[in-house]
């Protein structure tokens, strides 16, 4: 799955400590996130959403053919 | 210290006592406990370091109230424990078959039937116990 959270937290100055902090992450979840590693729950997909004010979908881009 | 620590210790030295006791003064005469008093120092030494490692770092964390937090979201961090779950169900699948080739090992080497009957009861418990433990997890979510 596909996301902006790099981009978001770019443009609203925000590191990936501060963030990581924040939600009560580590460091190399929100690196893993990023990098399109890790898909997160869908608890912290919420997390991230409101703490930027955004919808999930805002932040995640959901992709039709990721299960074939 | 909590309780469960200060039992562990207690334990641990307890063992750890005996099995000196046993070693040195009573010796290894008995030629059905020849092993005991290792076992019993090994184990016990084990416990002992379990109960004590933990009590060291519940003290560091206190004393560190900054790494204390970063500590605890590391521990409860959700990759990380899926991480952790997967390096599990690995590590799992990889002793199943580990366990079937020393059974087999032991088998054509001829082993007493006693050593091999009980390794085969201890595989056969550890593959029994994954549909258990996955009916009840099926039940649970």
């Amino acid at each position: 799955m596909k996301n902006n959270l790099e981009q978001i937290r770019k443009t609203r100055n925000i590191s990936q400590i501060e963030l990581a902090d924040t939600l009560e992450v580590s460091r190399q979840t929100i690196s893993s996130l990023e990098n399109g590693r890790y898909n997160p729950s869908i608890l912290l997909a919420f997390k991230i959403a409101k703490y930027f004010d955004l919808t999930i979908e805002d932040v995640f881009i959901y992709e039709e053919d990721q299960y074939e | 210290m909590n309780k469960k620590n200060a039992i562990k210790i207690t334990i641990g030295v307890i063992m750890f006592v005996i099995g000196l006791y046993v070693l040195l003064v009573e010796g290894i005469s008995r030629d059905n406990l020849i092993s005991l008093p290792f076992v019993l120092i090994g184990i016990g030494s084990g416990v002992f370091g379990a109960g004590m490692g933990e009590v060291l770092k519940t003290k560091a964390i206190k004393e560190d109230p900054v790494n204390s937090k970063r500590i605890e979201i590391e521990q409860k961090d959700e990759r990380n424990t899926a991480i952790a779950n997967k390096a599990r169900a690995k590590s799992y699948s990889f002793t199943i078959i580990l366990f079937a080739a020393v059974i087999l090992l032991f088998t054509l080497l001829q082993a007493d039937t006693k050593i091999v009957l009980v390794l085969v009861a201890a595989y056969i418990a550890s593959v029994v116990s994954f549909p258990i433990y996955y009916s009840k997890l099926n039940k649970e979510m």
